[in-house]
């Protein structure tokens, strides 16, 4: 009874950190060498550019898990609507050869991605990966 | 209205309409679905790229001038494009474009065109300055991309409805193309049914199924029309012969009337000519004993006169009974010819020839003169008696119904009589010229040599055949074939 | 004196034929059927036999027949009515007359006449047929 007392404050405590706001947070694995990355770098990496960390590319993962972190990833990080975003990654392949993201629609395996390629970068929810310790946060990419 | 709807037209338009009715709402929906789409993802791919530049652009304002352009920065931006609020918000600090008409929004920021239903579509972007961030908010008017949506949905719902129109006036147009020639086949085929036989079936049509089909039923037409003129003339022709048949019957009574006269007037003639003999004896004895000039002599002479001139009366109605009797072709059955000649033959036949008739029973009919048949028997019969008048023997006498081939090969059937004798027989040689006129084996003044020939004239005249079988000592045997009457002609009844 | 047998059924024929020959001075005796003419030339065979061929009973043919055989000498003048024998007695018939005058012919008849005759074709063929 007491147990379940502390729980239920836990969760409100952390209601209140996360609670009123919401982000979408760039992430890498714990170990990654990735530090900081601009908005610009980011859009060209989920864009099919190739984006070069120490002398590695950077392998870009898009998280569609979730319908409105799709969204917020198609309005914030490459500005362009779904047809417009497939339409300029098409061209890049035909064109210049670029690397498409891997498209992933479940969380478990974004993690997994991640854990698996220190070189990989994808992005979530902040609530799914806060509590994360082998996920480090490069930075926040949205929120509200 | 029933009529209408189960027509072939009334089907065809019906189909059509319904199909019309069902499917142009379904594509207004679609079009209109499509085309909000269309609008909707050009205005959010517009927006968000445009808002990104805008971002990228206060990042690149330099530090010092910020604070104090920020207000310039933003109207520039809104003041171009769509942009109808601009907001930049630095911690508590908002500054906010003059030219923004739009009040701020409550909460957030739009992720889909049209959402909250505020004619707005606002886009937040955290935009990094030397050492933290602000907020730059800005709102696009939806109005316009609205508007264009409305307007393309109601060219979308003309398009269709001119769809729908078109496919149903050409509907109406196909059913008529189709419908015609089944109408005025239908017509045709009534015409037909009303006994107009000769009217055509042949449509023309382009459709080919619809050719072809006129084509097949107006094959079948002529096929039909082909069979009903052969039926008719059938029937032509049965009444013709029926009516041959009527004339042959009508012909054969008039000339048994005819030959019932014939032989009324020879009986008559016979029995006049009985009278006339005492007439003629009594009135010449009586003209011998009397004297030559006076008036009992002239007397005489005129009865003698008139005398005459009844026997040659007489001779006439004679020849005219017997040509009434043998003008034309009767038909009759063998036996009681074949019996009126033999009782003459048993006549004529001395003891010592016995005549065996091997049963006379009746043949089928045959054709002609009955006189010349019985002329065929009697001479036969004498030609058996020469034969067998020295040492006597058996005439056999046979009538039946034979069977062989005919000229045409077919199987015909003949009256057969057969006449055979027991007498000396004939050497081949002779055999070859029996039916030769005046060839004759008897004694000169015993026979004119005439006989056979005769009878194969007649037989041959008759359309029959003779044939005999014969050898010295063996006797002959004479065997006359007559071909079976036809049954259109009934089987004259003996006159009596 | 030649003697003559006339046959005939028809008594007015047979009459007139005795009293023609009668009257050229033949002894004539004349009966009504074949039989009783049979009888009468038993009797007494004659030169001549003047006889119809159409009678009842037994015919002229038969007769002559029979005389062919038993009195050969005996002389036949057959007289034809212009009919036929046998089931159609008295039709007249061209054939049947021509095959009848052919039967009587072939019997033996020596002289044929054809009723009406004249006396003179009678008394012709009478005297035709005597040895004289």
């Amino acid at each position: 009874m007491r147990r379940a007392f502390l729980y239920l404050l836990l969760l409100s405590v952390s209601g209140l950190l996360h609670g009123g706001q919401k982000s979408v947070v760039l992430i890498a694995r714990a170990d990654s060498k990735v530090s900081d990355l601009d908005s610009l770098t980011v859009r060209k990496l989920f864009m099919g550019w190739p984006v070069l960390v120490n002398g590695g590319p950077l392998h870009a993962i898009r998280n569609r898990s979730d319908e409105q972190l799709d969204e917020v990833f198609l309005q914030q990080v490459v500005a362009m609507s779904q047809s417009a975003y497939e339409r300029q990654i098409l061209t890049g392949l035909n064109r210049q050869g670029s690397i498409r993201p891997e498209d992933v629609t479940s969380q478990e395996r974004v993690l997994q991605e991640l854990l698996t390629d220190p070189n990989a970068v994808s992005f979530a929810w902040l609530r799914d990966v806060a509590h994360n310790p082998k996920i480090r946060v490069i930075r926040v990419l949205w929120s509200e | 209205m029933e009529r209408v709807i189960n027509s072939l037209r009334g089907r065809l338009l019906a189909v059509v309409l319904l199909i019309n009715a069902a499917l142009a709402p379904l594509l207004y929906l679609g079009l209109s679905r499509i085309v909000e789409e269309g609008y909707a993802d050009l205005f959010v791919n517009s927006v968000r790229s445009y808002s990104r530049m805008v971002a990228d652009q206060l990042e690149a304002v330099p530090s010092q001038d910020f604070a104090a352009r920020s207000q310039d920065v933003l109207d520039d931006f809104a003041v171009s494009g769509l942009v109808v609020f601009a907001q930049i918000e630095d911690g508590t600090k908002r500054v906010r474009s003059a030219v923004s008409q739009l009040p701020a929004p409550g909460r957030g920021e739009d992720f889909h065109f049209h959402e909250h239903s505020d004619q707005a579509y606002y886009i937040s972007h955290s935009v990094k300055r030397d050492d933290h961030e602000v907020v730059l908010r800005l709102g696009f008017d939806e109005t316009p991309t609205l508007e264009q949506i409305a307007a393309a949905k109601r060219r979308v719902l003309a398009a269709v409805l001119a769809f729908a129109l078109v496919s149903t006036v050409l509907a109406i147009a196909l059913s008529r193309v189709i419908a015609r020639p089944v109408v005025r086949l239908r017509e045709a085929a009534k015409r037909i049914a009303r006994g107009e036989v000769s009217t055509e079936l042949l449509q023309h049509s382009s459709i080919a199924e619809m050719r072809e089909l006129s084509h097949h039923l107006e094959h079948m037409r002529r096929e039909l029309v082909g069979t009903s003129e052969r039926l008719q003339s059938e029937i032509r022709e049965r009444e013709a012969s029926e009516g041959k048949r009527l004339e042959l019957e009508r012909r054969l009574q008039h000339r048994e009337r005819i030959a019932t006269i014939g032989t009324l007037a020879g009986g008559m003639a016979h029995e006049f000519n009985n009278i006339m003999t005492p007439i003629l004896l009594y009135s010449q004895l009586a003209l011998n004993g009397t004297a030559q000039n006076g008036a009992l002599a002239s007397d005489l002479k005129r009865i003698v006169a008139a005398a005459h001139r009844a026997r040659s009366l007489v001779n006439r109605i004679l020849t005219f009974s017997r040509e009434m009797d043998s003008q034309e072709a009767r038909v009759f059955t063998l036996a009681p010819t074949v019996a009126e000649a033999l009782a003459l033959v048993r006549a004529i036949m001395p003891a010592n020839i016995e005549i065996v008739v091997d049963p006379l029973e009746d043949t089928p009919p045959v054709s002609g003169d009955p006189g010349q048949l019985h002329q065929v028997v009697v001479n036969l019969c004498l030609n058996a008696y020469h034969a067998m008048r020295v040492a006597g023997g058996r005439l056999t006498l046979r009538l039946g119904a034979a069977e062989h081939a005919g000229k045409g090969g077919a199987r015909e059937r003949y009256a057969m009589l057969q006449v055979a004798d027991t007498g000396h027989g004939m050497e081949p040689a002779v055999m070859q010229h029996i039916f030769d006129p005046f060839f004759t084996t008897r004694e000169v003044g015993e026979g004119t040599g005439l006989g056979l020939s005769v009878v194969h004239g007649i037989v041959t005249s008759m359309g029959g055949s003779i044939q005999v079988e014969s050898a010295p000592g063996r006797g002959a045997r004479f065997t006359v074939l007559l071909p079976v009457a036809t049954a259109l002609e009934p089987a004259a009844t003996d006159v009596a | 004196m030649a003697s003559i047998v006339v046959v005939d059924d028809e008594a007015d024929v047979g009459d007139a034929i005795r009293r023609v020959l009668e009257h050229s001075g033949f002894e004539v005796r004349a009966v009504n059927d074949a039989e009783a003419g049979l009888r009468a030339i038993e009797e007494r065979p004659p030169d001549i036999v003047v006889t119809d061929v159409i009678m009842p009973r037994m015919n002229g043919l038969e007769l002559v027949k029979i005389l062919r055989t038993r009195f050969p000498r005996v002389r036949v003048i057959a007289i034809s009515g212009g009919g036929s024998l046998g089931i159609q007695t008295y039709k007249p018939d061209a054939i049947s007359t021509h095959a009848y005058l052919a039967a009587v012919r072939e019997v033996g008849a020596q002289e044929i006449l054809t009723k009406p005759f004249d006396m003179d074709e009678l008394l012709a063929a009478v005297r035709r047929q005597l040895p004289n």
